[in-house]
């Protein structure tokens, strides 16, 4: 199973997460337009299949972005800190991720968001 | 009992650290970090979006930048810059609207160790010249 799969089955099965971020609103990245906050998108920024001995090949991910939106800093911190406690060392079905990384920015696009970007990589 | 020591390859390794020493203000190291920086550039500058009707500002690809630095110092700086393009963030991390078109960690993550070993091999390379230059070999 690919990790981005792994990732949203393990985030949208959080209760503690889905509390602060409903499960219909954590989805993979592109068009966030429409979605209300708080919001979670995740998905690939660097990957690219590797060859093993075995044949079979693996997949390689350098940069794996996790981003939460939020109308408050404290909504985005839970949140981010929830993500990061179940994404931290995930170990699930051929995908082993670790956290490797997380920025924090803020903005007014139409409305004003705070925005945790936490970035993991490895092997899914 | 007495003990004896003997400990050989003490003037190789004085001839290895005195060609390190050596090439400490080589101009050519620059160099060799500047071609590793052009690799980077150039990726991010591929990956960077752009807007041919785009009429106001700077394009994202222009703000992108290699700094060379002081003459003395050996190393250089690939970066974007803020000014000329403060969206630059936006478009690497993305935003409310959209995810992003991520260009600068690609690139880094693509290609630096490509770039970091042709760097280790180009001073690998001066060291070798100068260590052959004190032992009364070619140098170049």
């Amino acid at each position: 199973m690919p990790a981005e799969e792994i990732i949203q089955a393990t985030l949208t099965g959080d209760a503690a997460l889905t509390a602060i971020v409903p499960a219909e609103r954590i989805r993979l990245r592109g068009d966030n337009r429409g979605i209300p906050m708080p919001f979670v998108v995740h998905g690939p920024i660097v990957d690219r299949y590797e060859p093993t001995f075995d044949g079979v090949g693996r997949r390689w991910i350098g940069v794996y972005q996790v981003s939460v939106l939020a109308k408050t800093a404290a909504i985005a911190r839970a949140a981010a800190d929830r993500i990061i406690e179940l994404l931290g060392g995930l170990r699930a079905d051929g995908v082993n991720l670790e956290v490797t990384g997380r920025t924090w920015s803020s903005g007014r696009d139409p409305e004003f968001y705070h925005h945790v970007a936490i970035e993991l990589s490895g092997v899914g | 009992m007495p003990l004896e020591f003997k400990v050989e390859g003490l003037d190789d390794l004085r001839r290895s650290l005195s060609a390190i020493r050596a090439i400490g203000g080589d101009p050519r190291i620059k160099k060799i970090a500047e071609e590793g920086a052009r690799i980077l550039y150039r990726s991010m500058v591929d990956r960077a979006p752009y807007n041919p009707r785009r009429t106001r500002g700077t394009h994202l690809r222009d703000a992108i930048f290699i700094g060379l630095g002081p003459a003395e110092y050996a190393n250089v700086l690939v970066g974007v810059n803020m000014r000329k393009a403060p969206h630059a963030w936006l478009v690497e991390y993305g935003s409310r609207i959209w995810s992003g078109k991520p260009y600068f960690r690609p690139a880094i993550q693509l290609l630096g160790e490509y770039v970091l070993g042709m760097i280790q091999r180009g001073i690998e390379k001066l060291l070798d010249q100068k260590w052959e230059g004190k032992n009364g070999r070619a140098s170049e």
